[in-house]
């Protein structure tokens, strides 16, 4: 009777986790299998094994999707850990008004995304926009943010910079503030510089927060959509369409629910590689 | 001499850390301004910085149909995901931190891969079975899929906030005659209270900002605040105060509990790899 009791107490969980999330990841390989178009039929129209799955991988929107999505992650991920990094630095020193500054550069961490995004749509509207304004009075002609493809990609990019290089910061100066100090203050007696600190000493002991950090960041990029919805829904012609943006627009503007359901097979093992990353990473092997 | 040079230091450091600081708060703060003015004024150029705020914009929003609706719908949606995930995640959270059983560490592995898969992957199903079930435009399918996202962060949290409480307060507990249950929810669960409102409070905000599976699960009636705001842009001639208005109102509970939370927030946002 003893043991049975944890079993009981993860049941609730267990049920949870198998009803909401292993049921849906079933059902997108039982879709996917399929021919689907939602606007003809309510349930599956021909089981057709993996040739949907073989017919998305062979469009265009696919890999185009896919790049934007690598592109979109690599540089707004390269650039929260750039501002984040030096973020952590500035502020671990003893600066005036340390605790407000922390507590102002944390503001956006949890922030509604569909507001975030609605605030930033303003800043850069091409006539209204507060950003175009700033450079006509440097003498920059206004630019079409959300019209052209590489003004919209940094358009949709300074949204999730903006939004997430708090956390970043949030974590690495977590680190930094739990580091032991002798290592800094003999490295000081010695005469290092405060950068050969940060660098050789700080910065390797911060490997195991940035590497945590950097998983976070990485699948929470791959995700995002809110914001891209908000701002370009994918626009001009494809320029920010990542992949969830293309899985939605396959869902609900096209109707192909066993092409958006092969999409999320992707996206599911994309992720999966991720999560084994993290798990080996952070918790040794899960057995 | 150096003393000198250090304070002028500290002052230059500071003054690159506090405008770091503002650049980050201007959108806040636009959105703010802009809320805060006639639909005339708020979008001249150059901005107009002094300005005598008015209520108009607030007013307009609250008075426009579907507004409070979604509000309600927002604060139901996410009290209910909250007592589910809570509860789901205290009884588990406790099982994998008090005992050692087979599959416990399956369970929390999964939870975290659950945590890590994109949202985005399940919204196909839950569309095409919430149709089945004549369950479209509901609440309960949105308190469904905002308990699949939230579960994993609520096992995980809770968990860390139980194995930072040493058994053996429970222990003596139960020599002096308690039951398990009784030294569990008497001892321990006040012990960690911060824990369990820190959790509360990112399973809130979670289901809070969710706007994927509001826009594709509902349509009218159970209409949650982002969906109704992103409505907002829809309309011929944008009225752009009123959203930032309506932004604001949905903006205000995430930033105070930002501010309450600060310790906790890399904990939680990293579903307990990182200790506050």
């Amino acid at each position: 009777m003893q043991t049975a009791w944890p079993y009981v107490l993860v049941a609730p969980a267990l049920l949870v986790l198998l009803l909401t999330v292993m049921y849906p990841i079933g059902f997108n390989l039982f879709a996917a299998m399929h021919r689907w178009n939602m606007l003809e039929s309510q349930t599956p129209q021909a089981f057709v094994a993996f040739d949907t799955l073989h017919k998305v991988l062979q469009e265009s929107s696919f890999w185009s999707a896919l790049r934007i999505t690598v592109v979109f992650t690599v540089v707004a991920v390269l650039i929260e850990f750039m501002l984040g990094i030096a973020l952590a630095f500035l502020v671990n020193e003893d600066i005036h008004a340390g605790r407000l500054i922390r507590t102002l550069l944390v503001a956006p961490i949890m922030a509604t995304p569909l507001v975030a995004a609605l605030v930033f749509k303003l800043m850069w509207n091409s006539q209204l926009g507060i950003v175009n304004y700033g450079l006509a009075q440097v003498g920059i002609a206004p630019v079409a943010w959300l019209a052209e493809p590489v003004p919209a990609l940094v358009a949709v990019l300074s949204v999730e910079i903006w939004h997430n290089t708090s956390f970043v910061f949030l974590v690495l100066l977590g680190a930094l503030q739990m580091l032991p100090r002798s290592p800094f203050e003999a490295a000081q007696v010695e005469g290092a510089t405060w950068l050969q600190r940060a660098r050789y000493i700080a910065l390797p002991m911060l490997r195991p927060a940035i590497l945590v950090a950097l998983l976070f960041r990485v699948v929470f990029a791959i995700r995002v959509f809110d914001e891209i919805f908000v701002l370009t829904r994918g626009g001009p012609n494809g320029a920010t369409e990542t992949i969830s943006i293309l899985l939605y627009r396959s869902a609900f503007e096209y109707f192909d629910a066993a092409g958006a359901a092969a999409l999320s097979v992707i996206l599911l093992v994309l992720t999966a590689f991720f999560a084994w990353l993290l798990i080996r990473n952070l918790y040794g092997k899960p057995t | 001499m150096i003393g000198i040079k250090q304070s002028m230091t500290r002052i230059m450091l500071t003054i690159v850390a506090g405008a770091a600081a503002a650049a980050t708060l201007f959108p806040i703060v636009w959105m703010l301004m802009l809320s805060l003015k006639s639909h005339r004024d708020a979008l001249t150029l150059p901005p107009d910085l002094w300005f005598r705020p008015v209520f108009d914009a607030y007013s307009a929003v609250w008075s426009r149909a579907g507004f409070v609706p979604a509000l309600l719908n927002s604060l139901i949606v996410s009290s209910a995901t909250l007592v589910v995930c809570l509860t789901v995640g205290l009884l588990a959270g406790y099982a994998l931190s008090r005992y050692r059983f087979k599959g416990a560490n399956t369970i929390l592995f999964a939870a975290l891969a659950t945590r890590i898969f994109p949202p985005v992957a399940l919204v196909i199903p839950y569309y095409l079975n919430m149709q089945w079930l004549g369950l479209q435009d509901s609440k309960f399918a949105l308190v469904l899929a905002y308990v699949a996202m939230n579960t994993p962060l609520a096992i995980w949290m809770l968990k860390g906030y139980f194995d930072a409480i040493p058994p053996d307060l429970e222990n003596c507990a139960m020599v002096d005659g308690a039951s398990r249950w009784q030294a569990a929810t008497r001892v321990t669960v006040p012990l960690i209270a911060p824990g369990i409102a820190a959790t509360s409070v990112f399973v809130f905000v979670g289901a809070w900002n969710e706007f994927l599976f509001a826009i594709t699960l509902t349509s009218k009636s159970a209409r949650t605040l982002p969906t109704v705001i992103a409505e907002f842009i829809g309309d011929t001639g944008i009225e752009w105060p009123q959203i930032m208005a309506a932004s604001t109102i949905a903006l205000a509970p995430v930033l105070i509990a930002t501010f309450a939370l600060q310790r906790h927030i890399a904990a939680g946002m990293t579903a307990g790899a990182i200790k506050g």
